[in-house]
């Protein structure tokens, strides 16, 4: 099944490695599913979508993700029909998961604003830059 | 991770399976309607999607134990290849199982005589209290005088009960009577030590002057059948009647760890069994001979008990400044040996286990070899795994399990020769006057013992060959050559085993040849008396009704007819057999001189006419 030939040359190398993504994924996930029911496939565009693209997820590592959350009891899944009609895994955000999605984004935030402080100075002299 | 998901892994599987399927599909769909040609549109949702089975494997690795199933599957795998080497698993089972079996033989003895608790309720509160004489020098026993005094002023303990020497009695019924050994205790014995019962119950306040009897579960058992009705029932002992009221659980045998004890009287019935004037003196040591122990109050610790008696036993020296000087009281857990006895018995146990300990090594080194040859015949299959990806650990642990689960093998065969030998050693009767108790028993803590010891001796004989196995010359082994063809350095790991091996048996037969000199030597050693042609025959006149004066009269009568006996040249009777180990002795010194203490006291025996001439001495 896998591809052996190199992706197009246009696709922009992966922005961010699995390592660093896979905290954050999670809570990506969770923050997807506040929206409504959704299949895998519809959370991966989701992302990617509201990421302006710049987020591509491997779409294969959503699926050990999302087995991970339900483990864990924060998210739960069924079988439905999908908008075309076909049968679809659908995954429902519980409320442990509501809940976890809460703490996720306040430690996000706060990491989000360290970095941004650490990088503070670097971001404004490159802006400064001609 | 959790169990739910192990049983049905195929059909979650199967669902992921479907699940990627149609996750595939719609990408394409979506691809397609972006106008795409279709093959296109495949492709492209395959390389976004990434590989499946990967997918796949990182949530079956999610659901599983890796280490229970990689553990379980090497198990496996290791059973099989010793299925297919029965001849290494006999002979290793064999040798490691000797090893094994005197080990845990000795660690029997251990467990019994310093390990195991007595079957008595709540035994961490339960004391033993031993006098001391001379500032600690000596250990006696309780007179009744100090007994008395002790009950009446400590307060450290919610009761105190005391218990006598071994007392012989014969029991009869329905079968031949039949000599037991028992003690006499104090009515509140059997509360303080708080038994439990098989069968009734202890004695009561009351029955300080009753004749009854408590019955040992073993004596229960063998002499009366197991009579579920036997309480309340008269039993003849030493043709005395006694009333039965109880009989223990099994393997309570009083709370001394050597004497077999089988039935308990009250305090005061004892001098009704050993009534003769004869026995009184033969079993009255001076001191005192009662045996105490003692249940602390609830909230007291030992260290406070301790205290309070030391305050007690200065009180008692003072009042009697006589008898008592010096006295002072030793503490011990109920059923502990006293500290001199312990010494003495771990010395010989340790001296025991480090013989065996030997004998196990070189069993171990023995097998080492055995492993080391097959390891070095699997170099081949160790280089195919290590070319194919193979860690060091992963070749390692499987040979090791192979060791670890062979040394069980000879670890279970060990505890089977270990029953045999320990029924043997049941059956073997010291030629002992006073009720030694030998039975040994495989209790969890032996078996334990056991096990750890297999599992020990499987991991040191197995980890050398594995690492050896797991290293091997790769393009050689690659190419099939056998490694043990090869002369080198590396082998000299075999020839350090067989040079281990042949000192360590060098050691042992030396042992093992000055034991069996001193044995020749202990058994031709000359006691001073003819031991060839020699026969003895013991009875018990004052057990069986006869009065002190017509004992004598027995005697004779049986003096004379015995001697009439064709075969007999003469014949004598004697209060003991010559070299016994109790008896009563007194201190010899020339008139007008002054007694010495520092001499042994010379035992006595008690003769009748012929005595010397028969015993051959000259």
């Amino acid at each position: 099944m896998a591809d052996t030939k190199p992706a197009k040359p246009t696709k922009p190398a992966k922005p961010m490695n699995s390592e660093m993504l896979k905290g954050t994924l999670d809570m990506m996930i969770l923050r997807t599913l506040v929206a409504g029911d959704a299949h895998g496939h519809t959370i991966a565009k989701l992302i990617e979508r509201s990421s302006e693209d710049v987020l591509e997820v491997e779409q294969g590592s959503l699926y050990p993700a999302l087995h991970r959350l339900e483990k864990r009891g924060w998210v739960s899944s069924y079988w439905g029909a999908s908008e075309n009609n076909r049968k679809a895994k659908f995954y429902r955000l519980t409320p442990t998961g509501r809940k976890q999605l809460t703490v996720e984004t306040s430690r996000w935030r706060q990491m989000a604003r360290a970095i941004g402080l650490v990088m503070g100075e670097t971001l404004t002299t490159e802006k400064g830059k001609p | 991770m959790s169990w739910r998901f192990v049983p049905r892994r195929e059909d979650r599987d199967a669902e992921l399976r479907q699940e990627i399927a149609q996750h595939l599909e719609e990408e394409i769909a979506e691809n397609c309607a972006r106008g795409m040609p279709a093959e296109e549109a495949r492709r492209l949702a395959y390389v976004k999607f990434g590989s499946s089975r990967r997918v796949r494997e990182e949530i079956r690795r999610q659901n599983s134990w890796p280490m229970l199933e990689t553990g379980l599957r090497e198990l496996g795998y290791a059973l099989r290849r010793l299925a297919r080497s029965p001849s290494t698993v006999v002979v290793v089972a064999i040798s490691l199982g000797l090893g094994i079996a005197a080990n845990v033989l000795i660690f029997t003895a251990v467990n019994k005589l310093i390990l195991e608790e007595p079957p008595v309720g709540d035994p961490a509160t339960l004391l033993n209290l031993s006098p001391t004489y001379d500032h600690g020098q000596g250990y006696g026993k309780f007179t009744p005088q100090i007994y008395d005094d002790l009950v009446g002023q400590a307060k450290s303990f919610s009761g105190i009960a005391a218990y006598d020497l071994v007392l012989p009695g014969t029991i009869g019924g329905s079968r031949e009577p039949k000599r037991v050994w028992g003690e006499s205790v104090t009515v509140n014995y059997f509360e303080v030590a708080a038994l439990p019962f098989t069968l009734g119950r202890g004695f009561l306040r009351s029955e300080t002057r009753s004749p009854v009897v408590v019955l040992g579960n073993g004596l229960w058992r063998r002499h009366f059948n197991q009579d579920p009705g036997i309480v309340g029932k008269t039993v003849s002992l030493s043709g005395k009647m006694f009333t039965v009221v109880g009989v223990t659980k099994p393997g309570f045998r009083g709370i001394n760890r050597l004497f077999d004890a089988e039935f308990w009287v009250p305090q005061d019935e004892r001098r009704r069994l050993s009534g003769s004037a004869l026995d009184e003196m033969e079993m009255q040591p001076p001191g005192g001979q009662l045996d105490v122990i003692a249940r602390l109050q609830p909230g007291v610790t030992r260290k406070q008990a301790q205290t309070e008696l030391d305050v007690l036993a200065n009180r008692f020296a003072a009042a009697y400044p006589k008898e008592e000087h010096g006295l002072g009281f030793h503490v011990e857990q109920a059923g502990d040996l006293l500290p001199s006895q312990r010494a003495m018995f771990a010395r010989f146990l340790t001296a025991l286990t480090a013989v065996a300990l030997l004998v196990l090594s070189i069993a171990c080194s023995n097998i080492a070899n055995l492993l080391l040859v097959r390891a070095a015949a699997r170099h081949g299959e160790m280089a195919v795994r290590i070319a194919l990806g193979a860690t060091r650990l992963q070749l390692i642990r499987p040979l090791l399990l192979e060791s670890v689960l062979l040394a069980v093998g000879g670890g279970v065969f060990g505890v089977v020769l270990c029953l045999a030998g320990l029924g043997g050693l049941t059956a073997l009767h010291l030629p002992s006057p006073l009720p030694i108790d030998l039975t040994l028993n495989l209790d969890w803590r032996v078996l334990l013992y056991a096990f750890l010891l297999s599992v020990g001796a499987g991991f040191l004989c197995g980890v050398g060959p594995a690492f050896v196995a797991a290293r091997p010359v790769l393009p050689s082994s690659l190419k099939g050559e056998k490694a043990l063809d090869r002369r080198g350095r590396r082998w000299s790991a075999r020839s350090v085993l067989v040079v281990v091996q042949i000192s360590m048996c060098v050691v042992l037969l030396s042992t093992t040849g000055l034991f069996l000199r001193s044995m020749v030597k202990s058994s031709e050693a000359d006691p001073g008396f003819q031991t060839r042609g020699v026969l003895m025959l013991s009875i018990d006149p004052a057990h069986n009704g006869y009065t002190a004066e017509q004992t004598p009269l027995l005697l004779r009568r049986l003096q004379g007819r015995v001697v009439k006996l064709p075969g007999v040249l003469s014949a004598a009777w004697t209060d003991k057999a010559p070299a016994s180990l109790y008896g009563q002795g007194a201190e010899f010194h020339e008139t007008g001189s002054k007694a010495n203490p520092e001499n042994e006291p010379s035992e006595i025996y008690d003769v009748g006419g012929g005595y010397f001439r028969t015993m051959g001495i000259t």
